[in-house]
């Protein structure tokens, strides 16, 4: 048995990308939108015209092909836009989906002519997406996937359901898996196929989360047409162009999520140090845990970049990011509730919506426990000499 | 950015090869059943590997290895359990006597040291209440004492206290240290003390993970051999989530680990940013490895609680690293601290 590398790659920030990062900063103290509207519509709006501004300002895809409507830079620049995007009110794009999952997925997996199509108005989110994998029978299990393309000439006509498809309702396109070879079973026979959200044949219908929210939807599709030109991948190779994309959930994605999470830590640590609660032991070490489990978050946020920017990403490996990020979410939030006290925790607010939040880092993108057994398999090869 | 030297892999890889022969199992568990040191032969061996130099730069003599090289060879004397009296020498006493090298008859030690002629033991003073704890190595002559940003450099002869305890990573001399009868032979406050001082608490941390990632080896390996109602028990969900727990926590540190290589390379990193974070690693690595450890011996059932087995040794070891850092809560109290402190500027 031979150890592990140590120590492994992390991202190290360049002189140029001080540079870039100098200059976002400057742009986004300039800018800075403020917090977004309470009222869940007025904050949609407000994110689109955000991302919009965003890409005015050339930040959008700093790590996509100029071709393809980017800046041709590497992910460092993404990472460095990522940070100091989360120093605004509105740490967050509205085509996040789009440009961190989708895009990238087709740029791996498509063809120039989906890349020409669908990958600038990801970027100034003319078109946003949705990601349509989910359905009724087929969770955890994803294999399961029952909805239906049948493919007639250059038209694949789509029947099924999909549920708890994020965004659904803002997206003009959605990156579906569908079974489109008759009697194909679990992962073979499977499709990615890009689906106009304006046919007709799709009915979006709100299915609101625990804070009452429209955050997810579902999704009925009947004799919704599609084309066969727009199968990311090629047909049957849903599969592999699916896990990509997962893999990009629990990617680029997660270092997002956790420079937000940073700021929420920053905030507790300010209120602890204005109320001089700051000096207590328990406290002090309560926040040291934090600040911990998100420095590590962070690393292994950089080691995962580094990997994707080699080319060098072992499989499964993104589930550490996604694991780690849900346990240390949870944890911050429950921490701030407690340290804050009843007269936070009784009442509805940022710190308790976060909390209710929290509970959906373990379930979505493969619940924990579908982490757990990805790292079991995938990383330690458990039962591969059965 | 991964600047490990080809001298620095090759030693890893050797050095891999060569403990694996010296330290058995079986000597490992004679030693902390009685003890006693290893036994004499092995023990010079090891010194003989000419390791002392790893840490230290070759104007002084040294290898002058860079830190992505000597994280790795902390986490395979870890690996083997290395006596922890060798690791001090390596990863505390040389380097201390490095940065105190220019003071009156400190080289000569130095020299006598790296050869392996003389033998130290290293001592951190904790941070709350100064208490210190060192694990002499036999026939040991003199006592390095870290605190937070000051080294003192004694001879036990000039009135050193050392209060033998009985270990319970046993066989390395654990002993109380009071230094307070005794005037420092040479001594050095300030930063370049402070960097000594975390330096060695990295490599301590290093050495925990090593010797945890070795126990999750073993558990995997054991898990898919293992048969329980007619299948392997890795086939078992609980027993494969358990050691996916332990992968989980070891390879968060293995990233942490990696950060501070680059962030040190980097050079831009403000010297407090990089304090944190090795103080960050002081908490989160043993707490990882400790993780693993306790995994790993529930993983094996039985055997994994016998004497024989010898994962308690690893434990041992794992165990020690945390309370000589300072244990769980107060490493995360210092972190916390350091944490509130910076943003309070
Ligand atoms: C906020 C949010 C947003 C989402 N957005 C999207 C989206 O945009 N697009 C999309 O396609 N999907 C989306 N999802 C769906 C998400 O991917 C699924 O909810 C998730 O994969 C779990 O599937 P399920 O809900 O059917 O639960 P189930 O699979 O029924 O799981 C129920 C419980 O059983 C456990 N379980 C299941 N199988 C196993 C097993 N083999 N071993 C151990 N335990 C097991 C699970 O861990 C879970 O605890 C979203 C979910 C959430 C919460």
């Amino acid at each position: 048995m031979t150890m592990g590398q140590l120590p492994v790659e992390t991202l190290s920030f360049r002189p140029e990308d001080e540079t870039l990062r100098a200059e976002i900063r400057a742009w986004m103290a300039a800018n800075d939108p403020g917090a977004p509207p309470e009222d869940f519509e007025q904050r949609l709006a407000a994110l689109l015209a955000w991302q919009q501004k965003l890409h005015g300002a050339g930040y959008i895809g700093l790590s996509w092909p100029e071709r393809y409507g980017g800046s041709g830079l590497d992910l460092r620049a993404e990472a460095v836009f990522s940070e100091e995007l989360a120093t605004t009110g509105m740490p967050e794009l509205i085509n996040r989906i789009g440009v961190y999952m989708c895009g990238p997925t087709i740029m791996d997996f498509g063809d120039e002519g989906q890349a020409e199509r669908y990958l600038r108005p990801m970027l100034d989110a003319t078109e946003s997406w949705c990601q349509g994998f989910s359905e009724p029978e087929a969770g955890s299990d994803l294999a399961a996937i029952r909805s239906r393309g049948r493919v007639d000439g250059d038209r694949i006509i789509i029947n099924g359901q999909k549920v708890w498809t994020s965004r659904a309702h803002i997206a003009r396109r959605c990156a579906c898996l569908v079974r489109t070879e008759p009697g194909s079973e679990r992962h073979h026979g499977l499709s990615l196929v890009i689906v106009d959200m304006e046919d007709p044949g799709v009915n979006v219908v709100a299915l609101p989360q625990m804070l009452g929210e429209r955050h997810f939807n579902e999704v009925f599709l009947d004799d919704v047409e599609a084309r066969v030109e727009d199968v990311i991948g090629g047909l049957g190779n849903g599969w592999a162009a699916a896990m990509r994309m997962l893999s990009y959930e629990r990617g680029l994605f997660v270092l997002e999520r956790q420079i937000r999470l940073r700021r929420a830590l920053d905030e507790l640590a300010d209120r602890m140090l204005e109320s001089g609660r700051a000096s207590e032991r328990g406290v002090r070490e309560r926040l040291g845990r934090i600040h911990t489990g998100l420095e590590l978050l962070k690393a292994q946020g950089y080691r995962t970049l580094a990997g994707q920017a080699a080319d060098d990403l072992p499989a499964g490996s993104t589930s550490i990011d996604k694991l780690h990020l849900s346990r240390v979410e949870q944890d911050l939030f429950a921490t701030a509730v407690d340290l804050l006290g009843p007269e936070v925790a009784l009442t509805y607010n940022q710190w308790t919506h976060d909390l209710l939040e929290g509970r959906s880092v373990s379930i979505y993108g493969g619940s924990t426990e579908i982490q757990l057994n990805i790292i079991s398999k995938q990383l330690l090869g458990l039962g591969a000499s059965r | 950015m991964s600047v490990a030297t080809p001298e620095g892999i090759d030693l890893a890889r050797s050095l891999d090869e060569s403990l694996g022969k010296i330290l058995d199992t079986e000597a490992l568990l004679e030693a902390t059943r009685d003890d006693l040191p290893l036994p004499a032969e092995s023990t010079a061996t090891m010194v003989g590997l000419g390791l002392h130099g790893v840490a230290l730069d070759e104007g002084s003599g040294g290898l002058g290895l860079p830190l992505a090289d000597r994280v790795r060879l902390a986490a395979v004397l870890g690996r083997h359990l290395v006596p922890a009296g060798l690791r001090d020498e390596i990863f505390g006493a040389v380097p201390a006597l490095a940065v105190l090298a220019d003071q009156d008859g400190v080289a000569p030690l130095l020299d006598r040291l790296t050869e392996g002629e003389l033998r130290a033991g290293v001592a951190l003073s904790s941070r709350s209440d100064g208490a210190a704890y060192t694990l002499m190595p036999e026939g040991g002559e003199l006592l390095v004492l870290l605190g937070p940003d000051r080294i003192e450099l004694h001879r036990l002869e000039d009135g050193v206290e050392l209060t033998a305890l009985n270990g319970l990573d046993a066989g390395q001399g654990l002993s109380r240290v009071d230094a307070t009868g005794s005037d420092p032979l040479a001594s050095l406050a300030g930063e370049r003390a402070a960097r000594v001082r975390r330096e060695y608490e990295l490599s301590l941390a290093c050495e925990a993970f090593g010797a945890a990632e070795r126990t999750l080896e073993i558990s995997a390996e054991y898990a898919d051999q293992r048969q329980q109602f007619g299948r392997p028990i890795s086939s078992f969900q609980a027993v494969a989530h358990l050691l996916a727990e332990m992968k989980l926590a070891l390879e968060t540190s293995r990233a942490g680990i990696g950060r501070i290589v680059d962030l040190d390379e980097e050079n831009e990193a403000d010297e407090a940013e990089l304090e944190l974070w090795r103080a960050t690693l002081a908490h989160a690595v043993p707490a990882a490895a400790r993780t693993a450890c306790e995994g790993a011996i529930q993983v094996h059932g039985g055997i994994g609680f016998s004497w024989e087995l010898g994962l308690h040794l690893h434990y041992r070891r794992i165990l020690a690293v945390q309370f000589l850092l300072g244990g769980d809560s107060a490493t995360a109290e210092l972190v916390g601290a350091n944490y509130l402190e910076r943003r309070s500027r």
